[in-house]
């Protein structure tokens, strides 16, 4: 499980997760792990805010039994094709498709503040007891945030879906992240050179690249 | 006594009084800070910070023989450091001679007719005194007039007009990002070895304002017989490369309005994405927006994108006002 997927989770427990990052959650393959995630940080912070309150009911998973209940509930009202497998019914797939693609250009960014300001924690993916519980909480959202607009814009045929649709995402994902990174920064040394404030725009540089 | 040679002895009464106002004039203040960086020998770290992460780096900058030497070393994390070398400063860009520009009219007198007047779309105002890296600072706010832009709070050396802290602030006064000298020192001791850097250090390329067209002529073989244009700029923006009034041959146009810039790509598709795919993308790092989507340009897809710093909205604004121009 990444770190961006984990700073997601802390802000949705937060209430600051935006659409997009709450779609990324529930397209995540390792819905284990996520969940894992979930429910420890819960642990943590109701620890930390209530120490010895409510203590015996901690260990309780009721999650399993209300996704049965949810799972029968929608089965008994309204059909949904092509949706079983995936089981986000509020998920319409043309808007879902322009918005992973959008998302994957935020990961990019977002991967190297967090690679950049603060690789320690990078590896660590037990952030529970040892740590402070602002660990679950590290990076922040608006840091990496972005929002993709389907303003009409978008208009997605199922056909045009390719069959391996993750494989070729991700390839273009790692190509539109290399042209964003040179692009800012030749962008930058032009910046430099006419704001007044040189040394400030190559700052603004987290990682730059010869090509 | 004429009433004119009475009028031209109380101006020359009237200019050391003028040259005492320096200080509290915001215009000169911002002149000098254009100046200061470039001309001056300093040494000094500040911390950098944007959303919840910060950074430290470490600053020199000086002139040998009309030339700037400038080393800038990451603090924290991968080791990087970028070295710029033998930028002669008898080359201004046109930034800095919005903001230059500026202190010239103000000696004319004639704010009112230039279109392109940095007054026109900030505020400026002096904050008093404040004690930023141990020296004395002049706090300076510009706000902006229009959405298009973002405000600034800079503090500013009394005594050479460097900038030593700035704070850039977005709707709602928010702090998008905050740069701010923790330690400085004047006229450090530095010879060009200090400069020479180690192999890894970047070292980023200077197109002159003059220059750039000729080179732009040879990137620009992929534009064959034709040439770009930004239809929609927001107000006080000008071409940074002189003459060139917003239309590109190079695949690069870069923008300012003297304080904020902002660079648009234009970049034929390759004919992978289809133009049914007209997904459009959105970053945000700070003050430092991306905005990319597909245009149909000619019926051809192009991929268009706006990197700068500047509101997204106004990013996207620029983003579709994209048009070919055939000549």
């Amino acid at each position: 499980m990444s770190e961006h997927l984990r700073e997601s989770v802390s802000a949705l427990m937060d209430g600051e997760a935006d659409d997009l990052e709450l779609r990324r959650l529930l397209a995540a393959e390792n819905t284990g792990k996520v969940s894992g995630s979930w429910s420890r940080y819960h642990l943590v912070r109701d620890t930390l805010q209530n120490p010895g309150q409510d203590a015996e009911f901690r260990h309780l998973d009721i999650s399993q039994q209300i996704s049965i209940a949810i799972a029968e509930e929608t089965e008994t009202t309204t059909a949904m094709p092509e949706q079983s497998e995936n089981s986000n019914p509020w998920w319409k797939p043309a808007a879902g498709f322009a918005v992973a693609a959008s998302v994957a250009m935020v990961v990019v960014f977002g991967v190297q503040t967090v690679d950049q300001s603060n690789p320690t924690l990078n590896s660590n993916s037990i952030a529970v007891g040892s740590q402070p519980v602002t660990s679950s909480r590290v990076y922040p959202v608006q840091a990496a945030s972005m929002q993709a607009s389907s303003n009409g814009a978008v208009s997605l045929s199922s056909s045009e879906l390719p069959g391996d649709a993750a494989a070729s995402k991700a390839a273009a994902d790692l190509e539109a992240q290399k042209r964003l990174d040179k692009y800012i920064l030749r962008h930058t040394e032009r910046a430099a050179l006419n704001n007044g404030q040189g040394v400030i725009s190559f700052a603004r540089v987290a990682s730059f690249e010869e090509q | 006594m004429s009433f004119f040679s009475r009028l031209s002895l109380l101006l020359l009464l009237l200019i050391p009084a003028l040259s005492l106002a320096a200080e509290s004039n915001p215009r000169l203040l911002l002149d000098k800070m254009s100046h200061s960086f470039r001309e001056l020998n300093y040494q000094g770290t500040f911390s950098f910070q944007r959303a919840n992460s910060i950074e430290s780096l470490r600053i020199a900058h000086t002139v040998i023989d009309g030339e700037e030497y400038e080393r800038l070393e990451y603090m924290d994390g991968d080791k990087r450091e970028i070295i710029r070398r033998g930028h002669n400063l008898d080359c201004v860009h046109p930034g800095h001679q919005l903001v230059r520009f500026y202190q010239h009219q103000q000696n004319l007198k004639s704010t009112a007719d230039d279109p392109n007047s940095l007054g026109d779309y900030y505020r400026f105002t002096v904050d008093g005194m404040d004690r930023v890296a141990g020296r004395s600072a002049i706090n300076l706010t510009i706000s902006p007039k229009d959405t298009h832009r973002f405000g600034y709070r800079l503090s500013l050396d009394k005594a050479s007009g460097l900038l030593l802290r700035s704070e850039l602030i977005g709707p709602k006064g928010k702090v998008l990002e905050r740069f701010q000298f923790v330690e400085i020192s004047f006229s450090p001791d530095l010879s060009k070895e200090h400069f020479a850097g180690a192999e890894e250090s970047y070292h980023p390329s200077h197109d002159a304002p003059a220059v750039a067209m000729r080179s732009v002529a040879a990137k620009g073989k992929n534009w064959k017989g034709q040439s770009w244009k930004v239809q929609w700029l927001p107000g006080g923006f000008t071409s940074t490369v002189a003459n060139q009034e917003a239309v590109a041959e190079d695949d690069m146009a870069t923008f300012t309005d003297g304080m904020a810039v902002f660079s648009v790509f234009l970049e034929r598709d390759s004919g992978k994405v289809k133009l049914s795919q007209a997904i459009e993308g959105r970053a945000q790092k700070g003050a430092t927006t991306a905005y990319s989507r597909i245009l149909a340009l000619s019926g051809q897809p192009h991929r268009v994108t706006v990197v700068g710093e500047i509101p997204a909205k106004t990013a996207q604004q620029i983003a579709r006002s994209i048009v070919l121009v055939s000549r």
